[in-house]
């Protein structure tokens, strides 16, 4: 998928992992964007393994996102940034929520997915998230290097790295996170779910996680070539996401969801 | 089983740093070597380790996730292996090995069973192991814990002795507490008292194979590492292991 309006030129894609090709089992992660005005939203999910519609759950989540957090930034896209933009994203994931709970009934929980939203307005960007998706955004240079910067997650459910939090659970509200950023030298934003962790994020010496810059730089700056993404540069995406080494790293499902302005500010 | 992705980054990633940063499995096998497992029953483990570890560096999604500790029971006491290296005692070094890098050790059979000290090194090891992952900030899956013995716990004399009672409400709590998943499996001639141990050590992974099916028993630890990465619920793992249990050969049902 590609798009190249409201300012940012996006694209990307979800791909089965190693395991789920093997055992012929479909992508159960999904990602989607849309805009509107000047407002552009990119939304990423992850199916829970364990749940035998989590394939489905992961795609209903990206769609209602898009749907209803482009048309609440849309209509009322608050200036300045602050309290109101986490209001608008906690109201969208709400309406989310509840389509999504109207939807697919009594069976939620076979459904499950986390979700990451990001919104593009003109004078901020709005992050939220329930589970372990992340974004890494670039701004800025020091020294002539790219910045990188990965926002806040929310905090890890539990000891293991397969647990995390569902749309569909019970306390699911509790561990929303969101986030406001108001930086015009952002020109990049990348949404990811769990499968890349390993290969985007950066986390030795047991300090703070950070993006891996040679990774998240490599996949904007394929991005920043002006004009249409090529059919060979998509190619070139999924085949570096269904890689050995990346598989290596991680066998699951791998989702890069990608924008850049297309002219700098 | 190889992967059938393209084995080489497209040229215009060619050039990015990869982290050795994988979400690790730790798995310890601990290994009955006592004098009941002399002769066919020690070859046939050693060549199912052989055949197993070639398994699992072809298992791209497995290579560089499990690691893998082995620990034996038999001779005078218990052991710790790194690979094929038998660690000294109390030895700082880690005894778990990539699976990548993972090379099975030459076992030898003698001597007796001490069957509760050698699961509380399992503990110890997978207790230290975390802590080490923690420490340099990487993240892991529940570990395993294999138990497979063909005997009753004895003591340094080789005579049979209650301490393994000890170990019973520390495992259940270990256990409840999601600390590790731990399978206890008899083999060859144990007795319905070494059965009862297994089953007081692993209420719900225990079971008593004729024989000694090591290489069916290596594939069901990888089956289940790999359930585990997927976030399976425990009825997957009940499923495996059920399978497990029952795939003995039609000559004998």
């Amino acid at each position: 998928m590609a798009a190249d309006r409201a300012g940012w030129r996006i694209h990307g894609m979800s791909v089965e992992g190693y395991r789920h090709r093997r055992d012929g089992l479909p992508c159960q992660d999904a990602c989607a964007h849309t805009d509107a005005g000047p407002v552009a939203v990119l939304a990423v999910a992850d199916g829970a393994g364990s749940r035998p519609r989590s394939d489905e759950g992961s795609r209903l989540a990206v769609e209602l996102a898009a749907e209803h957090f482009v048309r609440r930034a849309a209509a009322q896209a608050p200036s300045p940034p602050g309290e109101a933009v986490h209001a608008l994203l906690v109201d969208a994931y709400r309406e989310v929520t509840k389509v999504f709970l109207e939807t697919t009934g009594a069976s939620a929980a076979d459904f499950a997915t986390t979700l990451t939203v990001v919104v593009l307005a003109p004078d901020w960007l709005g992050h939220l998230s329930v589970g372990d998706g992340f974004v890494v955004l670039r701004a800025g240079s020091e020294d002539g290097e790219r910045q990188f910067h990965l926002l806040p997650q929310p905090v890890a459910a539990g000891e293991y790295s397969n647990e995390t939090v569902f749309l569909t659970s019970p306390d699911a509200a509790r561990w929303v996170h969101t986030d406001c950023v108001a930086d015009p030298g952002i020109d990049g934003v990348l949404l990811s779910t769990d499968g890349l962790a390993q290969a985007a994020l950066s986390r030795s010496g047991g300090g703070a996680t950070t993006p891996n810059a040679s990774f998240v730089d490599a996949v904007f700056r394929s991005l920043d070539t002006p004009g249409p993404v090529s059919e060979a540069a998509h190619d070139n995406l999924a085949a570096l996401l269904r890689s050995d080494r990346l598989t290596a790293l991680n066998a699951d499902d791998k989702t890069l969801l990608r924008a850049v302005r297309r002219t700098r500010r | 089983m190889s992967s059938e992705y393209p084995p080489t980054l497209p040229a215009e990633y060619a050039d990015i740093e990869f982290e050795n940063n994988a979400q690790r499995l730790p798995l310890v096998l601990c290994l009955d070597t006592s004098s009941s497992m002399a002769g066919p029953p020690i070859q046939t483990l050693n060549n199912a380790l052989v055949e197993w570890t070639r398994e699992l560096h072809d298992d791209v999604s497995l290579s560089y996730s499990v690691e893998v500790a082995v620990v034996t029971f038999g001779g005078q006491g218990v052991a710790a292996w790194r690979g094929p290296q038998p660690l000294a005692p109390g030895t700082p070094v880690s005894p778990f090995v990539p699976a990548h890098m993972f090379r099975p050790p030459q076992l030898a059979a003698a001597g007796v069973t001490l069957m509760t000290e050698a699961l509380e090194l399992s503990m110890q090891i997978v207790a230290a192991r975390k802590a080490e992952l923690r420490a340099s900030g990487l993240q892991y899956y529940r570990p395993q814990i294999c138990l497979v013995t063909d005997g009753i716990p004895t003591d340094a004399t080789g005579h049979r002795t209650d301490a393994w009672h000890r170990l019973v409400p520390v495992l259940a709590e270990e256990q409840n507490a999601r600390r590790f998943r731990l399978y206890a499996i008899g083999v060859g001639g144990i007795t319905d008292f070494g059965e009862q141990v297994l089953r007081a050590f692993a209420p719900k992974f225990n079971a008593t194979i004729q024989g000694f099916p090591f290489r069916e028993l290596l594939q069901m630890m990888s089956a289940s590492a790999n359930a585990e990465q997927k976030g399976a619920g425990d009825e997957v793992f009940e499923k495996i292991f059920s399978q497990f249990k029952t795939q003995r050969p039609a000559w004998e049902s």
